[in-house]
């Protein structure tokens, strides 16, 4: 059985061989592994995460190049998910990989259509947040987009609001707390303080709700949300 | 511990349907592999599967053209990758079935559902 660290390293190097991977973001609870390799620092313990990679595109998309990745994904072993048709969404045994456009406003279409890739990539609110401000982390020969963990950590807050099940609301929280928690102990305050003040109101009320749940002794960050 | 236990669920739920779309996708491909048999210097190719428990072999020719013959061979590869993601699928399954059903998470799960 391959680990799942080795189909993600895999794909990404795929992406890299096919000049895509610096077009494309990674985002979800994969960030959370490859945020190591940025931090550099053995005190930082990546969360849980599952099989979802997803990978966000701006809109509109600037690729540069033309690729048919169902065929690339297909090389690796992954199938298409049938049951889903209104976007694509490739299977593994270990890993399962979507791609997200930023949904402005409100939404007339299931899917955006990406010609140069050949896929159909689903729609996602406040994704722009994490297209806007990106970092750069390098594993081996490869250069990974990641959000700015900062970014990273109050859009999780805020997606957690948006969940319907409360089981995924609690792990978007605690993913983003955990990370805000991780940068606040590192020296981040008045960094985190000044994302949070360029939020919409709405935005920090979203913020301010999810986490007045938690106990501020175990999240001292609490105190800079609320 | 709650999280943990949402998670686990998740996966499975995950793996079960990614496990019924692998064999969606395996019985989609088409029967059979082939087989070339060399007899006086010539090469015959057979169509090679099973049906119904029997085993079937299909003359397709003397000649075959490449194109076909890397599509044999593609599909073949595709099915052995397909039968190895269904076999580490039910292991996945049947690690996470064991896993929820340690009677400390089913009270728990039992507990929530009171909530």
């Amino acid at each position: 059985m391959q680990s799942q660290f080795e189909i993600c390293y895999r794909i990404l190097k795929k992406f890299k061989e096919n000049k895509i991977l610096d077009k494309l973001l990674l985002f979800g609870s994969w960030c959370g592994y490859y945020y190591k390799f940025y931090f550099q620092d053995e005190n930082y313990t990546f969360q849980l995460q599952t099989r979802d990679m997803d990978f966000a595109i701006a809109i509109p998309p600037k690729i540069g190049v033309q690729i048919d990745l169902p065929s690339l994904l297909e090389s690796l072993d992954f199938i298409p998910d049938t049951s889903i048709s209104t976007r694509d969404v490739f299977l593994h045994p270990e890993i399962k990989v979507e791609f997200f456009v930023p949904l402005r406003g409100s939404k007339d279409k299931d899917s955006y259509y990406i010609k140069e890739l050949n896929i159909k990539a689903g729609f996602l609110k406040h994704l722009d947040m994490l297209l806007d401000e990106t970092i750069t982390t390098v594993v081996d020969d490869l250069e990974i987009r990641l959000p700015n963990p900062i970014v990273y950590g109050l859009h999780k807050l805020i997606v957690s609001t948006r969940r319907r099940e409360r089981g995924k609301t609690q792990k978007d929280t605690l993913q983003g707390l955990e990370m805000l928690s991780y940068l606040y102990k590192r020296g981040f305050s008045a960094e985190i303080q000044r994302r949070l003040y360029s939020l919409s109101r709405n935005k920090r009320r979203a913020i301010r709700k999810v986490t007045r749940e938690f106990e501020i002794i175990e999240y001292p960050i609490i105190g800079l949300l609320q | 511990m709650e999280v943990l236990i949402n998670s686990l669920l998740e996966e499975l739920r995950n793996a079960k349907h990614t496990y019924k779309s692998y064999k969606e996708k395996i019985e989609s491909l088409p029967k059979g592999s082939l087989q070339v048999k060399e007899i006086n210097g010539s090469k015959y190719y057979y169509l090679v599967f099973r049906e119904n428990g029997k085993y079937i072999s299909k003359y397709l020719g003397k000649e075959l053209p490449r194109k076909d013959i890397e599509n044999y061979k593609h599909i073949k590869r595709q099915r052995e990758a397909y039968r190895k993601a269904i076999r580490d699928l039910r292991k996945q399954i049947r690690f996470l079935e064991r896993a929820l059903n340690a009677k400390s998470v089913r009270d728990m799960l039992q507990d929530s559902k009171k909530v």
